[in-house]
């Protein structure tokens, strides 16, 4: 690994904020897991154990990060490590020892984009750990297994992709409150979308594809048409982000 | 000398353009929601729409967005160091931090207002008079709901005076709320007597809670008795506060 490379990921795991949000991540993935028993309590939450608990239950949880929550937890960690940093004059340090812009910010996307991809299957962990100490052997029915994981791999896609768009906003506005709330217009603009039933422009929205495996295939196996065009969609996305991630750290007057 | 600050605090937030593009973002929101009722014949549709709204709005966007302008009036201004500009001409931290606290809370009411016209602005022109089925019941937890947020502000000013920076404010704001959403589902009964965020999902009757007597006088207190405790912790924070 880059030296460099290393040293932003120490820079970035050193962050408190992530073991909390795991923490809490666990917390609340035990207690759907174990706390919904009586029927009041499916009522309340709008929830059929039945349904969701089981070898259903890992696919169910992950709804819980990927999107929303997943999305602005990403955002907010990825200021703190892109514009914080710039605001601190602590981004061009590397060049003064030597080191050129290109590389420096390649350093920081792959760490931004492996963290993403680790937190996915960090999420995944915590969910078969929880589900399997609630119904031991039961949550490994081939089946649904695979195509859990399958799953999960597809929001890790997702997570690096909307990583990438995040990144290239920090350098864009070069401001952390500005890509704030720019990645919030994005999660409601996303919502828009799908609900809406414009479809040419939910064929070429990034977020759309998510949605469709999360929503409406729920608990379902994918469709490998659908599966292909949304990845294709995703990669496509992914390298608009980091070739112009690219171009405008040239262009950068630190 | 707070009117002068305040006007200039609300003088910096009228020319936020993030403050109009939420607004237009929100009644897009709201109208799309609407059309999606209306179509489905959803549960909310007619007289029970502005009661939706109200827990979109309170769920996450708008605690957030509450948590946002928190962070940027406080901990923004902190960190480029325009913070401690005013009390160079005179003004105390005290002044400051009450104009700046006001100034939220404005912008909280202003916002949570917005989306309760628009929802039924928007609900009379497609369901007509419909709308007005439930008038008493959403205009009774718009009312309610006004407690819960004014907590919830001074909650978040006391927060961003501790933190450094807005994305540590912002990440700190969304674990509250993800930890406060869980246990306010889990555990409502327990957490209604000393947590007033659990409030803001009760008074809006979010998974069906219904709003009883009971229930909105301890809400009230708890909130009114929180709002003294966050009052006491910013006025400490204040004074020992380094600029």
């Amino acid at each position: 690994m880059y030296p460099l490379t290393r040293f932003y990921a120490r820079k970035l795991y050193r962050q408190k904020l992530i073991y909390i949000f795991f923490a809490c991540f666990f917390t609340a993935s035990f207690f759907y897991a174990f706390l919904i028993s009586t029927p009041q309590m499916e009522e309340m939450l709008n929830i059929n154990i039945g349904i969701v608990g089981r070898k259903n239950f890992p696919e169910f949880m992950m709804r819980f990060y990927v999107g929303t929550v997943g999305i602005l937890f990403h955002v907010f960690l990825l200021t703190l490590f892109i514009c914080e940093e710039d605001r601190n004059k602590m981004l061009y340090q590397p060049l003064l020892h030597g080191e050129n812009r290109n590389r420096m910010i390649r350093s920081k996307i792959y760490v931004a984009v492996s963290m993403s991809m680790v937190f996915v299957l960090l999420v995944a962990f915590i969910n078969y750990i929880t589900a399997f100490m609630r119904w031991g052997y039961e949550i490994f029915e081939q089946a649904a297994f695979i195509r859990t994981i399958i799953k999960y791999l597809l929001s890790g896609i997702y997570m690096s992709v909307i990583t990438l768009g995040i990144v290239l906003l920090c350098i864009c506005t070069r401001n952390a409150w500005k890509t704030i709330f720019f990645v919030i217009i994005y999660l409601l603009i996303d919502q828009f979308i799908y609900s809406s039933n414009i479809a040419l422009l939910q064929k070429i929205w990034v977020g759309y594809y998510l949605n469709l495996w999360t929503f409406a295939y729920e608990y379902q196996k994918i469709p490998f048409s659908e599966l292909i065009i949304g990845i294709f969609i995703m990669i496509l996305y992914g390298i608009a982000f980091f070739q112009i991630s690219l171009y405008r750290t040239k262009k950068i007057d630190f | 000398m707070i009117i002068r600050l305040l006007n200039i605090q609300f003088a910096r937030l009228k020319r936020q353009k993030i403050l109009y593009l939420f607004f237009v973002v929100m009644a897009v929101i709201i109208i799309s929601n609407a059309l999606q009722e209306d179509n489905g014949m959803g549960y909310y549709a007619g007289g029970k729409f502005p009661t939706m709204c109200m827990q979109s709005y309170i769920d996450i966007v708008g605690t957030l967005f509450l948590s946002f302008i928190s962070a940027v009036l406080i901990c923004g201004e902190k960190a480029s160091g325009m913070f401690r500009q005013p009390l160079l001409n005179g003004v105390s931290k005290k002044q400051l931090l009450i104009a700046k606290t006001v100034s939220i809370l404005t912008v909280a009411l202003i916002c949570f207002l917005f989306v309760v016209i628009v929802s039924i602005v928007t609900g009379f022109f497609l369901w007509g008079s419909h709308i007005f089925d439930y008038a008493q019941e959403y205009l009774l937890q718009t009312l309610l709901l006004a407690f819960p947020q004014i907590t919830m502000v001074l909650f978040f000013v006391l927060l961003s005076l501790y933190m450094s920076n807005i994305s540590s404010m912002m990440c700190a704001s969304l674990i509250i709320l993800l930890v406060n959403n869980l246990f306010s589902q889990f555990f409502g009964d327990y957490i209604s007597f000393v947590d007033f965020m659990y409030y803001l999902y009760a008074f809006s009757g979010y998974n069906g809670i219904g709003l009883t007597g009971k229930m909105i006088v301890s809400g009230v207190i708890v909130n009114i008795v929180t709002g003294i405790i966050l009052v006491y912790g910013i006025s400490r924070r204040t004074k020992s506060m380094i600029m």
